[in-house]
């Protein structure tokens, strides 16, 4: 017993170094800034069923959580006619992230001739073709290529045809197709180090290593999940990131061992602007949310979901049908995590944060005076909610896990300047904790350069505001500016969802400041005068 | 008679060696580090050691010295009061940091605070693009308003770190001009210059580098120069130097400058130990572990050279968690360390697994068998039980270790794993725990070091071991069992490696800066003026720290695939590049790059596409020191075997084991496994089917079974 506890151990960090060396071969090869520098993926090794095993540490969570519903997808299209050599690509939102630049590879591994596992990962390409200004797209046709699941490689030799198809669809089709290979490398490394490791051990497949990583995490969650009193525990909310106020509505159903989420409720998906989420993509985001609130310390792996049921009416913002468009399905999908959160708040007040500021993109596209094109996103997070027992993090990206692109490698990506990133003031929701800080940036042109930029700003959070917990207030609302002037939410979403930078124009985002937690005026004195010493709020003259 | 002097200031204690350079004859010392004022403990050991060895201090010739203080600071967040000067509009460079969480699934997640709050960091109106070009110039009377307010504040130090002046450190260098003209000498307050101290690309990591350096600054010039008074007070006429994380040493006056780069000051030291201890071996690659009370240390060497990474973390809010602590760019000896020491605790986790670590008894209060009031069961708890270590020559018998208190420390951990313990023979059970904890750290620390090891693309399988501090001989020869390695190298008296490492390590001076090229279409003449201009500076660094002798420059590129976020170090050949050499390093990153992850990116045509180098790095070195050590010759050979004691071995079960006493062993002697070799801060375990010999420097070489 001792002894396969050892052993269990052993093999269990092995794997998960494994796919962390498949996520240091992707970021290090990849091409664009999405990938290179801000972390826009994940990789994952998989049993024979497409259970997953291992996640690599720091990779997009959710992207994790899909690889999968993919590889049971590709048993289930290709069944006995999946080879040794063969790698799968596909990019559908139904199946996957909820979104065309997301693409997964699937490399099937074999031992002897036998299949025992596979090695996937799902990354933000840099571009997918379609319409430039999202907020405009009605359906999914205008949202770029989709790729069905298919075969990139046929026993070894690659589909070139569908490498043309890619190549000729998307804005840079270099950047894009080298993406793909990278994560192409990645999976190939994930294979042989897996089966190296099979091999050291003399293990005929990862069947038995599965048992016990599933049982043992299964185990874990389900008495977690027992832990919280039988009942049903529902928050909602309204928001409105593009044409008015949606309702997004969650319930959990605890009995016993087993939990069901339920969106039953929110708003029906909606005819334009690429916010609503697949049923996968929320499944992911719910699942993800859970397992922070219920149970952060355990890798994760298939067995840590096995307890939850996820359901959300057909045809509504999160379980949306084709060919609804999905590219900024975040703007529905991000407020998953802060719903579950407050749902879970009066049970679990010692294992949620307040809802968070989220992040603000700003892209960039186009062609420098040399006639080489350039694409970019900056990642600007918003402020983390606040604790029981701790303030919010600032400017910290949930629930991604991306990172940011730092201004001087995003300075030498585009003809640029990044004028200002700073901490706003007075962002962080008040509480006895308080929420972390949003930041503001704000982009122009590099003086002299001739380039035809064409900027995207995206918000999140513009209302409403990240809500606070126990008594802790909301923090600040994201915004959008544009030379001067604040937009309102119908004014950003019109101008400023692909426009012309020009001369002279500066574009500014606010991201949002995380909620607080508890009662403001139970703060620690000595945190406020920190806070009012570093600007992080503002003094406000005692009201008469 | 001349005599080398090295002094190595550890968390516990402070080793020293002092070598006669014309006799070879080695000798050290060790005391406890006292914590307080470390210059008064470094005097004591002097003094003791020179007396003991009947050495005046006029005839010492170098003294070299390696310390915790840097790092200590920071942990300890007991550095000075500072200000940041930062470009207008980015003055939370350094509060945003990357904005990645480094656990995803932990929401109660804290990183460290800054080190120069906000209300000290003050923008500057200036700045420059990604090409050099300045688009706003700073005035002076912006500059002297800031010197206002920095007097105002009584700040100690000051660090300027303005966008893309790795391109341009023009702005950087005028308004730090300017700050000391308008503090008019009043004080002496030094100014971090991020172009100087770390002229790389992401201002996150070179702010972080440049605050870091003014934070430690004031209080490593004052402990130097306190250091020199004391040493110069009792008859020291020579000059100080200190080892660097890269290490190299350098001077005293280096190192007030860049006092940062003392960070990783001894186990860089310990590195350099390794290598030299490998080469008396004819061993040129070698993976070096150090095992100490805390942490194991695990560091490639290759070419006879410790790996250098171009940037490490320190400070981690969680230890093993990368991302939580304080990021440093500049070039360090490539380390992991690993959370597993003689003081490691053991305990069953919440799916009942058996985990060891990271949380260690330390020294206070210490594993049980210490008998000092730890209660926990720990990796030496483990080593007593298995009859690794004699219960009464600890530390050569200066400590007593109580095995009772580890059974029964052992006792409540089996209690804890429960249904585990339904076996009657609870004797047998602890037994069985001893080794499952014993395995388990040895799995730790080997699965740490191959990970290491491989993502630097290299096979364990082709190095020896060296194994060195406290604890690396008690299970070197299992890790080393399961990397693959075929060989366990013990040197003699590696207890005190750091402060031998000291003596070895070459004066030198490394230099990063980022200057992105486009290959195809360089400018030969200008890098070549850019590389001349590196070499210059780093040999103008040794000459002012007294360097004579040849000095020899290294030269490397960090290159990509034109459009890649990730570079690639490559080396460059020495001389003026010409065309030919230009196709010779496109040749030579293909290369690298094909090794490091199988294939090319092509372009359309299948050609392979572009590349760009975007830093350039440079290490100019002092002659090798030519250091011969002589060896004690051991004592008469018949008394080497001690005795024996039962010790166990997992399928072998409870074996006889005969104990031998390391300073009696002579060269060309075998011994078979089992078997336990004692020497004063280390014992070696040999075990059953493995054999091992003393060579010609009195190393026990160990062949793995």
């Amino acid at each position: 017993m001792i002894m396969k506890a050892l052993t269990l151990e052993i093999l269990w960090r092995r794997m998960i170094a494994l796919v962390d060396e498949m996520a240091a071969t992707l970021l290090r090869t990849s091409f664009s800034t999405v990938i290179g520098a801000a972390n826009d993926f994940g990789c994952e090794l998989l049993d024979v069923h497409g259970n997953g095993l291992a996640h690599a540490t720091r990779s997009m969570p959710v992207f994790n959580l899909l690889m999968p519903s993919v590889c049971k997808a590709v048993i289930r299209k290709y069944g006995h006619d999946i080879h040794e050599g063969d790698i799968f690509i596909c990019n559908d939102p139904w199946l996957l992230v909820g979104h065309t630049p997301d693409i997964a590879i699937v490399l099937p591994f074999f031992k002897n001739g036998v299949r025992v596992g596979f090695a996937a990962s799902i990354a933000h390409m840099a571009d997918i073709g379609g319409i430039l200004d999202q907020n405009r797209a009605r359906e999914s046709y205008e949202e770029g290529l989709l790729i069905p699941l298919t075969r990139l490689y046929d026993r070894g030799r690659e589909m070139s045809v569908v490498l043309d198809f890619i190549h000729h669809n998307v804005r840079n089709p270099e950047m894009v197709v080298g993406d793909v290979h990278a994560q192409v490398s990645a999976c190939h490394v994930g294979a042989q180090k897996a089966l190296a490791l099979l091999d050291e051990y003399q293990m005929a497949g990862f069947s038995e290593l599965a048992h016990e990583i599933h049982g043992r995490s299964e185990l874990a969650i389900r008495a977690a999940v027992r832990a919280l009193p039988d009942g049903e525990y529902m928050a909602e909310t309204v928001f409105d990131e593009l044409d008015g106020p949606l309702v997004a509505k969650v319930k959990l159903l605890v009995q016993g061992d087993t939990l069901a989420v339920d969106f039953c409720g929110s708003a029906p998906q909606h005819p334009r602007g690429g916010i609503n989420s697949t049923l996968s993509y929320t499944t992911a985001h719910t699942c993800y949310a859970l397992k922070c609130a219920l149970l952060p310390d355990v890798p994760s792996n298939e067995g840590c979901y096995a307890p939850f049921s996820v359901s959300a009416p057909l045809g509504s913002i999160f379980n949306c049908v084709r060919p609804a468009s999905t590219m900024n399905r975040t703007k529905s999908g991000w407020y998953i995590a802060p719903l579950i959160m407050m749902a879970l708040s009066k049970a679990l007040p010692q294992q949620v944060f307040a809802s968070g500021g989220l992040m603000g993109a700003i892209g960039v596209y186009g062609r420098e005076a040399d006639g080489r094109g350039f694409n970019a996103s900056l990642f600007n997070a918003g402020g983390l909610g606040a604790t029981y027992c701790n303030d919010g993090v600032s400017t910290t990206v949930f629930p991604s896990s991306a990172s940011n692109v730092p201004v001087e490698l995003y300075e030498v990506a585009a003809p640029v300047l990044i004028s200002e990133k700073e901490l706003i003031a007075g962002s962080g929701g008040a509480g006895k904790y308080r929420g972390g800080l949003g930041q503001r940036a704000t982009i122009k042109r590099l003086p002299g350069s001739t380039a035809h930029i064409i900027v995207a700003a995206s918000p999140h959070r513009q209302n409403p505001a990240p809500e606070g917990l126990h008594g802790g207030q909301a923090g600040r609302s994201a915004r959008v500016g544009l030379n001067g002037k604040w937009l309102s939410r119908f004014e950003a979403t019109q101008l400023t969802g692909a426009f012309d930078l020009r001369e002279g124009d500066e574009l500014t985002v606010d991201t949002a400041g995380g909620g607080g937690y508890g009662n403001p005026a139970e703060r620690d004195p000595a945190a406020v005068a920190i806070d009012l010493r570093d600007g992080l709020v503002i003094a406000r003259a005692p009201s008469s | 008679m001349s005599y080398l002097l090295g002094f190595d200031i550890g968390g516990t204690f402070t080793d020293f060696s002092l070598l006669n350079t014309a006799t070879g004859a080695l000798h050290t010392h060790k005391r406890l580090t006292t914590t307080k004022d470390p210059a008064q403990g470094v005097m004591d050991g002097v003094r003791t050691l020179l007396a003991q060895n009947h050495v005046p201090m006029s005839a010492l010739d170098t003294v070299y010295h390696a310390t915790t203080l840097v790092a200590n600071t920071l942990i300890e967040r007991n550095g000075a009061k500072i200000a940041l000067l930062c470009t207008k509009g980015h003055r939370d460079a350094l509060e945003i940091r990357t904005e990645q969480r480094y656990d995803v699934y932990d929401l109660f997640l804290q990183y460290p605070q800054p080190l120069v709050p906000r209300y000290l960091r003050l923008s500057v109106n200036e700045r420059v693009d990604r090409d050099g070009r300045v688009l706003v110039t700073p005035t002076e009377a912006e500059i002297v308003q800031l010197a206002a307010q920095l007097v105002n504040e009584q700040v100690d130090a000051v660090a300027i770190a303005f966008l893309h002046s790795y391109r341009n450190p023009i702005n950087e260098q005028q308004v730090a001009a300017w700050l000391a003209k308008a503090l008019g000498g009043k004080c002496d307050l030094p100014i971090s210059l991020s172009s100087a101290v770390a002229p790389e690309i992401r201002e996150y990591e070179r702010t972080s580098t440049t605050v870091a350096n003014a934070y430690v600054q004031p209080k490593v010039r004052g402990y130097l120069a306190r250091l020199i008074t004391s040493l110069k007070a009792e008859g020291y006429a020579g000059c100080l130097y200190l080892t660097l994380s890269s290490g190299g040493n350098a001077s005293a006056n280096m190192a007030a400058q860049y006092p940062i780069r003392l960070v990783e000051s001894g186990p860089a030291a310990g590195a350099v130990a390794a290598a030299h201890f490998g080469a008396t071996a004819g061993k040129q690659d070698l993976v070096a572990f150090d095992m100490g009370g805390t942490t194991a240390k695990i560091c490639v060497i290759e070419n006879g050279v410790p790996e250098l990474a171009r940037e490490l973390e320190v400070a981690r809010l969680h230890r093993f968690k990368k991302g939580s602590g304080i990021p440093l760019q500049f070039p360090s000896i490539d380390m992991i360390e690993i959370g597993a020491g003689g003081g490691s605790i053991a305990k069953y986790d919440l799916l009942g697994l058996l985990k060891i670590g990271p949380e260690s008894a330390a020294s206070d209060p210490g594993p049980a068998c210490y008998g000092l009031g730890g209660t926990a069961p720990t990796v030496t708890d483990a080593n007593l039980l298995l009859g690794y270590l004699d219960p009464n020559y600890f530390a050569g018998g200066k400590m007593k270790l109580h095995p009772y208190l580890a059974q029964q420390a052992f006792a409540a951990l089996a209690a804890q794993g429960g249904k585990m313990s339904v076996s009657n023979d609870l004797q047998s059970h602890i037994t069985q725990l001893a080794w499952g904890v014993y395995q388990l750290v040895n799995e730790n620390m080997a699965s740490a070091a191959k990970i290491h090891i491989i993502e630097k693309g290299r096979d364990p399988r082709q190095y020896t071991l060296l194994a060195y501090g406290g604890g690396g001989p008690l299970h070197g020869t299992s890790v080393a069992k399961i990397l693959g390695a075929n060989e366990v190298l013990c040197p003699l008296g590696a207890g005190v490696g750091s402060a031998i490492g000291l003596l070895i390590a070459p004066m030198s001076f490394e230099m990063a800066q980022s200057y992105p090229i486009k290959w195809d279409s360089v400018d030969l003449q200008d890098l070549n003026r850019l590389l001349a201009e590196m070499a210059q500076k780093g040999r103008d660094q040794l000459l002012e720290a007294g360097v004579t002798g040849e000095m020899t420059v290294e030269r490397s590129a960090d290159g990509r695939f034109v459009g890649q976020l990730h570079e690639l170090n490559v080396g460059l050949p020495n001389g003026e590049l010409s065309r030919q050499t230009q196709d010779e390093i496109r040749a030579t990153f293909f290369a690298r790059y094909r090794e490091q992850y199988g294939h090319l990116p092509n372009n359309a045509g299948g050609t392979p596409a572009a590349i760009e180098f975007m830093s350039w790095r440079i290490t100019v070195r002092g002659p090798q020191p030519q250091v011969q050590f002589a060896r004690t010759p051991p004592l008469a050979a018949g008394m080497a075997r001690k005795g024996s004691r039962l010790a166990y071995f997992g399928e072998h079960g409870w074996c006889d084991t005969s104990v031998y006493d390391r300073y009696a062993l002579a060269a060309e002697v075998k011994l078979v496994g089992p078997a336990i070799i004692e020497e004063r801060e280390s014992t070696v375990i040999l075990p059953p089917n493995m054999q091992a010999y003393v060579d010609g420097q009195l190393n026990l070489r160990i062949k793995v079974a």
